[in-house]
């Protein structure tokens, strides 16, 4: 039997999404709560549209707003130690001639 | 191979069985791969040079340990997570070769050729509840379960100690204009709004700019060509600054309408570090996400992305010869164009497609069920999108190309305060900008490309143009700017152009 996968960083399939939603689960972010999906690797740039399709079918006539869970940074995945990084109190400052705070760009790197 | 995959070539003893007789020889490179010597190339994508070998399995799955390999090639779908020089869950499409690279695969036992823990693919095939896994009546069986659950799942094993370096500073940078991606929407709107008199920052997260153009799918399009060549150049000239390899990962608000950008500058590179931005106004032309099309074992190594596998061809490397590119209910211009340039090298294609073709040639009106092969594609069986009775068909097949609309990266929008709206026509959640000035509904936030659910590459370039204009009018009025925006605004809409 073969399986259709929506959310390849944490396994989820289709049939659990479906289930999830018969069983009440009628939104995106208590989908995501209840079968995990969107919450790996990737967090939902391969899924979370899926799923606002899949909600839209099942749900049809109920017409409530399909959104997406809340997208927190990071947007993608860093290695701790670049935030524990010192910081450089320089401002490098990058302004055009039509900018708020006029004045030649500086360039400086 | 023994991979049991249709070679290229038909000649056996070639190197890189995948690549193509005109493949450039680059700078050569030899990896090691699971104690296995491999020619590369320096600076070429690590999955690039695995897949030229005919290596397609980068991977296990978290919980039912399917195989898995390269999908999006783009460094978002994470299926090609490999260990790399001692660290742990790098991946292996935005990560360039370098010689005496050493790489091996994480999560399976005893390989990921032949991963043992796949039984609990085979033993559970309609899926495996996690909310009921380890619930017996028995205490004891419950704490087996979860200790076997816990030996089984994970992502790879901590990074060698003596690999960690300590990170540069984290630097900080105020301008006029953020743009965010280096696509043709982001490209056209630096360079518009560079011209216009304002301060640019560009950030591309990938090494070269281009975004979709870097498929070499639009190189018959001169406006576009001539775009990615001249753009960089423009913005500099203007005393912008353009950086590629700089991943923009959130935006946070500040004081009163101020808002700062952590951007990760030389992402990947020995001298990555942070940079706080902070502009005054912002463009998203973030573009989106290939997705997979959804049907049975969709997630075999072989199913790529449309645009993942015209990036492919670019390197001149193609692992297998015979191709059915999948529409859904939406024509997207990459399917025809990626299916003339597969053509052009001697592969076989059928286009298949849930909407009615005016090309007899392409299987319109169908779906696909469900993919064959057990480690990797071997075949597609398709039906009709509309009758579920009626006969299904196989196409043997040795790659599947998933041409849907791209699903937009919204997140920084959402971020940045503006709305998004649930638009399956346009690849998901889009986000909502004006179409005359690419307004978005945040203050000084602006957005145009694929992020806004664009259907093609021409319509982010002008859409690009007019954000671009939109932004240097945010700074205060101008008669001849609004007057640029109108023309681009026609432009866009293929009408009059005064």
């Amino acid at each position: 039997m073969t399986k259709i996968i929506v959310c390849r960083c944490e396994d989820v399939l289709l049939s659990d999404l479906e289930d999830a939603i018969e069983g009440g689960n009628q939104d995106v972010e208590s989908l995501k709560r209840y079968t995990g999906f969107g919450t790996g690797v990737c967090q939902g740039k391969s899924c979370v549209a899926h799923v606002g399709a899949i909600l839209a079918a099942q749900l049809e006539s109920k017409a409530v707003p399909i959104m997406p869970f809340t997208p927190r940074p990071p947007v993608s995945p860093i290695p701790m130690r670049l935030l524990a990084a010192k910081d450089d109190t320089t401002v490098v400052s990058l302004r055009g001639p039509r900018g708020r705070h006029k004045g030649p760009a500086d360039g400086a790197k | 191979m023994a991979n049991g995959w249709p070679s290229w070539h038909a000649s056996t003893g070639v190197d890189r069985p995948h690549e193509l007789p005109d493949a450039p020889p680059g700078e050569p490179a030899t990896i090691s791969f699971e104690g296995r010597a491999l020619s590369a190339k320096a600076g070429e994508p690590l999955a690039v040079a695995l897949l030229a070998h005919g290596i397609d399995i980068a991977s296990r799955s978290v919980k039912y340990h399917r195989p898995r390999g390269a999908f999006c090639l783009a460094g978002t779908c994470a299926q090609c997570w490999m260990r790399i020089d001692g660290i742990p869950n790098r991946a292996a499409c935005t990560t360039p070769v370098t010689s005496g690279m050493i790489v091996s695969r994480e999560n399976a036992f005893p390989s990921a050729e032949l991963d043992l823990f796949r039984a609990a693919d085979l033993m559970f095939p309609g899926g495996l509840d996690h909310h009921k896994l380890g619930t017996t009546p028995s205490r004891a069986v419950n704490m087996i379960i979860g200790g076997a659950t816990r030996q089984m799942a994970g992502l790879g094993a901590i990074a060698d100690d003596a690999q960690i370096a300590p990170s540069p500073s984290m630097r900080h940078l105020v301008c006029d204009l953020l743009v965010i991606g280096g696509g043709p929407a982001g490209l056209a709107a630096a360079e518009t709004a560079a011209k216009a008199g304002l301060g640019v920052l560009l950030v591309e997260k990938r090494r070269e700019l281009g975004g979709q153009l870097l498929g070499g799918l639009f190189d018959d399009d001169a406006e576009l060509s001539s775009l990615r060549a001249r753009a960089r150049g423009v913005i500099e000239s203007h005393g912008g600054q353009v950086w590629p390899h700089a991943v923009a990962l959130g935006i946070y608000p500040g004081e009163g309408r101020e808002r700062e950008v952590l951007v990760r500058r030389y992402f990947g590179l020995a001298e990555e570090h942070l940079v706080t931005v902070k502009p005054d106004a912002v463009i998203l032309a973030t573009g989106g996400y290939e997705q997979a099309a959804l049907f049975g074992d969709n997630d075999l190594p072989g199913h790529y992305g449309a645009r993942a596998l015209a990036r492919l061809l670019v390197r001149r490397v193609l692992p297998g010869n015979r191709v059915v590119i999948v529409e859904g209910v939406t024509p997207v211009e990459t399917a025809s164009r990626l299916a003339k340039k597969l053509v052009s090298v001697g592969a076989t294609v059928t286009r298949v497609s849930a909407y009615p073709h005016a090309d007899p040639a392409v299987l319109s009106g169908r779906v696909p069920r469900e993919a064959r092969g057990r480690a990797r594609v071997k075949g597609l069986e398709i039906g009709s999108a509309t009758d579920p009775t009626a006969k299904a068909q196989v196409l043997r097949c040795s790659l599947i190309a998933s041409a849907l609309p791209q699903a937009p990266a919204f997140e920084l929008a959402v971020q940045a305060g503006a709305s998004v709206e649930h638009r399956p026509d346009l690849g998901g959640f889009a986000v909502k900008a004006d179409p005359g000035s690419g307004r978005a509904s945040a203050h000084g936030v602006f957005a145009a490309g694929d992020v806004t659910g664009a259907t093609t590459a021409r319509r982010a370039m002008h859409d690009g143009v007019s954000a671009g204009l939109s932004a240097a009018l945010f700074f205060g009025p101008d008669a001849a700017l609004e007057e640029a925006r109108e023309r681009a605004f026609h432009a866009a809409l293929g009408g009059p152009v005064r």
